[in-house]
């Protein structure tokens, strides 16, 4: 699957790309929540923990417990309460040891259109060889997703923000937490990864689609970027169509395998941001992705002319986003 | 902070329900049969509502059953405020609680209420059982905490409950240093009700015919001594207990006129019969303590708990004793009490009338006169013809005893003359006192028997026993009528006399070596708990220091110390929980973690999404390695992908797998 680091990456080689990730958005609280490039450990410093109000409770229970004991002058009392106040001390350490030293690494997340929901996944490294439990993730006071770690592996927590306009989404911080092993106390930590996701602008439904006719091909093409007909298996490369892949060659192999077809060479059709006609810029990109998704659900070669910015005709999944995260950052 | 809103599922409210049961069984035997009952009803209810996902009755039925517990307990115990009607309704709300339980908020209230449950079950005993049967439930009730964070319920039964018992061991040792050096504040902090100390058997204020007999089958300790000099002679150790001067026909009871007088001993300087003695006394419920004959307060060691001598040489204590106390008496057994008041001497001689036809007893006053004048009116011969016409007239010393009617003494002397030491103790003193002799009835215990293990005497209930001091020759003279008709009742105890021993307790009764041997070790191990652990006090607790060398013990140092070693025991502690690799349950899985840290500490570190394959050809690759290692390694890996991929066991193989890797090393 085509993923948003790979286009990032690309932009990058572009300079089209903003430098995100040092934006400083949580400046008014502690510098230890993020942002964060890419990979974070929760050390000791960054783990908080406080009771939650059942762990209040709990401390009125062993108020209680103490002053009946002295009254009743019960040394058997004395032993419970104090032993049910060594089994919270361990509990606070159970809590924290539940959720620290794992590490944390920011995960690619999909692009969407503006109006859906973009998941962010976050991922969890145990390096320790104990199993962790019941570890979940929110934002604003919401509960997104809720894990359990095993010894010595990995897991991804995800997490949704919605999306309400084109352009970048940041995930912003996120607080991961936990109340195993006991729900007297809870522990988290607040991190922002600086991840991010490209918001593609919503598609003009309304908008009038072209009719592709395939009857006026133009020249017959061997040397494998045709449409017509299957004519070899070559080694796959990366960037290579994924929809071409020979699943059955893969299958019998160890390799992956894309098919070359001859045939007629694929119409190419240019979206232009001129030939919109309508006056409001947000409108027209709304138009061109809706005709950049029509364009691709017929397997058509398109490319894109803006007024700073010119794509060359393609087809694929890879061009397709391509063009779509251009007019994101319109 | 947020809790989730969900109802609990059935497995969380059926381990409730056991826990509710667990936490209050040791209650059951002392609650009332309507609310046992009524427990069990609304168990089987509840328990039948969660089987079949049922529906929780409506608010209405619920006001309704609150209302039944508490007319239950109402009628039960007669109110509603106490101890006892106290734990029972907390144990029915808790159960109740149950019924209208819909998150898991619920849940934890009723986890508190079981701890408080488990609390109540330390008015009625102290023992190491009970404890150790509270640390088995304490478990189970973190197990359930567990249980309830666990939210997406990965964790099975048996791991939560043995994550549960590592937490309990790991918060032993804060326990053991919070009960050590926690500040002890003497209790109570405000009055107790009148049934704080309910349900224990022992002697009572009072003697009526039964009274001592009931006790007789008891064999729970009725307290212990450690005698610093020589230890009494069988026949020398008479306990006093209660004097008991008024009677009434039925009754024995305690003259409770004030009195500020004190008794009159006349002490002899230069005996050598002077026991000094330390009495661990189990809780009584009464005011006043045990000691052997003419006691004094002992001056060389202060005793532990104060007390006063009243006028009859009984020992007065200012609150009634609801726990286990230490005193300490000296006794000089020669001496003899010369007190004997204006006042207590007209009690002395008071003989119960009835209502319309002068004195009770009138077969007994006619025999006392015909006695009296064969003895020539001296006193010391009258008790001797006395204690005879006890041995002649064929006097039988039993536990079954006749009932008695109106006239007591006379049914008891003329009628059925079989008797326990209380029939004995309370006609001879009649007897004494329809001669106008001044006699009052002693109540105590009689014997003991050392403890060869710690060199504690023990006195058990089953010990109890009544007798007489007359006052003869101006001193107050002890005269035990029981020893004319069973004189080795007070030569051995209580097990030669030739008494029923089918009534006695079985551990006096066995001639088993072992299980007498048993029972000592048992017993010398419940007094060391008794000792150190129900009797652990301020003063045990200052003693203590002094032992480890603390000195200076006001409340601020005890404090200072009592936060730095919760600070090294924690920061043990907690060294062993952050740090501690949880044994894994898969042991090959646990020896391939350890190979990998080997490997990761030689700077090869394995991906958390490499596989053995993966990681096993990327070995490989990246060393210069020796031979050796390599088929070490090789062997290893393929042990491991056999054991923990293959699903055959094969013990030699994973006994060798155990062994390649603890020996692994990377050699080059």
């Amino acid at each position: 699957m085509f993923t948003l680091t790979r286009v990032s990456r690309l932009f990058r080689r572009h300079t089209l790309w903003p430098d995100f990730s040092r934006r400083p958005v949580f400046k008014f609280i502690s510098k230890r929540s993020g942002p964060f490039d890419g990979a974070v450990t929760l050390t000791r410093d960054r783990v908080y923990i406080i009771p939650t109000k059942a762990g209040l409770i709990f401390s009125l229970l062993l108020l209680t417990l103490l002053i009946g004991s002295i009254n009743y002058e019960k040394n058997l009392g004395f032993v419970l309460t104090f032993l049910l106040t060594g089994i919270g001390g361990v509990l606070l350490l159970s809590t924290w040891r539940n959720i620290a030293w794992l590490e944390l690494k920011s995960s690619d997340s999909l692009p969407v259109f503006s109006g859906e929901i973009a998941t962010f996944s976050v991922q969890i490294l145990n390096h320790q060889l104990i199993q962790r439990h019941s570890i979940a993730i929110s934002q604003h006071g919401v509960q997104h997703d809720i894990v359990d770690c095993a010894a010595n592996s990995k897991q991804m927590i995800y997490f949704k923000v919605a999306s309400n306009k084109r352009g970048v989404l940041n995930a912003g911080r996120f607080r991961l937490y936990t109340e195993f092993p006991s729900g007297l106390f809870i522990a988290w930590t607040w991190l922002d990864l600086s991840m991010s996701c490209i918001v593609y602008p919503a598609p003009d439904n309304k908008a009038r689609l072209p009719v592709f006719d395939h009857s006026n091909s133009g020249d017959t093409d061997s040397s494998g970027n045709g449409v017509e007909n299957f004519s070899h298996l070559r080694k796959y490369h990366q960037g290579d169509n994924i929809a071409r892949i020979s699943w059955k060659a893969a299958a019998k192999n160890d390799e992956l395998f894309s098919k070359e077809f001859i045939g007629a060479k694929p119409v190419t059709h240019w979206i232009n941001w001129n030939d919109i006609p309508v006056r409001d810029s947000e409108q027209r990109l709304a138009i061109m992705t809706a005709l950049i998704i029509h364009a691709k659900n017929h397997q058509q070669c398109y490319g894109i002319k803006l007024p700073q910015k010119q794509i060359q005709p393609d087809s694929g999944n890879k061009h397709f986003h391509f063009c779509l995260t251009a007019l994101a950052l319109y | 902070m947020k809790i989730a809103a969900d109802k609990p599922d059935s497995n969380i409210l059926f381990l409730l329900l056991t826990e509710i049961h667990l936490s209050a069984l040791p209650l059951y035997s002392n609650m009332p049969l309507a609310i046992t009952l009524l427990i069990v009803a609304l168990s089987l209810w509840q328990f039948f509502l969660i089987k079949n996902h049922r529906e929780n009755p409506g608010k209405l039925i619920q006001i309704l059953l609150i209302i039944i517990c508490f007319l239950t307990a109402l009628y039960s115990y007669g109110h509603i405020f106490g101890q006892q009607p106290g734990i029972a309704l907390v144990t029915l709300m808790t159960i109740l609680k149950l019924f209208e339980t819909k998150n898991i908020r619920d849940c934890y209230i009723i986890i508190y209420s079981a701890f408080f449950i488990i609390a109540s079950n330390f008015f009625h005993s102290q023992s190491i059982w009970l404890i150790l049967y509270v640390f088995f439930i304490v478990v189970f009730l973190v197990a359930t905490l567990i249980t309830l964070s666990d939210q997406l319920k990965s964790m099975p039964l048996k791991s939560r409950l043995s994550m549960a018992s590592r937490f309990v061991f790991y918060a032993m040792p804060l326990m053991l240093i919070l009960f050590v050096l926690f500040p002890r504040i003497p209790g109570p902090l405000w009055g107790l009700p009148d049934d704080a100390f309910a349900g224990r058997t022992g002697l009572s204020e009072e003697m009526s015919p039964g009274s001592i007999n009931q006790l007789i089958s008891s064999p729970a300790i009725a307290f212990r001594v450690l005698f610093y000099n020589e230890i009494p002679s069988h026949r020398q150790l008479y306990w006093r207990g209660a004097v008991l001067s008024l009677y009434d026909g039925k009754t024995w009871r305690r003259d409770d006129a004030p009195d500020s007088a004190q008794a009159n001993i006349q002490y002899d300087s230069d005996s050598k019969n002077i026991f000094r003695y330390k009495v661990t006394l189990e809780p009584t419920r009464l005011n006043w303590l045990l000691s052997l004959e003419q006691p004094d307060i002992d001056n060389s060691t202060s005793s532990e708990h104060a007390y006063h001598i009243n006028r009859e040489a009984m020992l007065i204590t200012r609150n009634k004793i609801t726990k286990i106390i230490n005193y300490s008496v000296s006794s000089q057994t020669s001496a003899r009490n010369q007190a004997l008041f204006k006042q207590e001497d007209y009690k002395n001689r008071l003989l119960p009338v009835s209502k319309n036809q002068g004195n009770k007893n009138p077969q007994t006053i006619k025999l006392a006169r015909k006695l009296f004048q064969s003895s020539d009116f001296n006193t010391q011969q009258y008790i001797n013809t006395v204690l005879a016409y006890f041995q002649n007239n064929n006097f039988v010393y039993t536990l079954n005893p006749d009932l008695l009617g109106e006239n007591a003494i006379d049914d008891f002397l003329f009628n059925s003359q079989r008797g326990f030491c209380e029939h004995y103790a309370s006609a001879f003193t009649y007897l004494m006192r329809a001669a106008g002799i001044p006699a009052r009835v002693v109540v105590g215990y009689q014997g003991g028997k050392m403890n060869p293990l710690d060199d504690y005497m023990i006195v058990r209930q089953s010990d109890a026993h009544a007798w007489t001091e007359v006052w003869a020759g101006n001193h107050w003279q002890r005269v035990d009528p029981t020893a004319a008709v069973s004189p080795d009742r007070i030569e051995q105890g209580i097990l030669q006399s030739g008494i029923e021993r089918n009534r006695l307790p079985l551990l006096l009764v066995s001639n088993n070596e072992l299980f007498k041997n048993i029972g000592f070790l048992y017993d010398s191990f419940q007094n060391s708990w008794n000792q150190w652990v129900i009797g652990f006090n301020q003063k045990k607790q200052n003693e203590l220091l002094k032992l480890l060398g603390f000195d200076d013990q006001d409340a601020s140092n005890l404090i200072m110390l009592l936060i730095g070693c919760l600070i090294i025991v924690g920061g043990i502690v907690s060294w062993f929980l952050l740090t501690h690799k949880t044994i894994e349950k898969d042991r090959v899985q646990h020896y391939y973690n350890m190979f990998c840290l080997k490997l990761k500490r030689q700077g090869f570190q394995r991906q958390l999404n490499e596989g053995p394959v993966d990681f096993e050809k990327r070995f490989y690759k990246k060393h210069s390695l020796s031979q050796k290692t390599k088929t070490d390694a090789m062997f290893i890996f393929k042990a491991y992908r056999t054991l923990h991929y293959g699903n055959k066991k094969n013990s030699d193989l994973t006994t060798q797998y155990f062994k390649k890797i603890k020996s692994f090393k990377i050699r080059k």
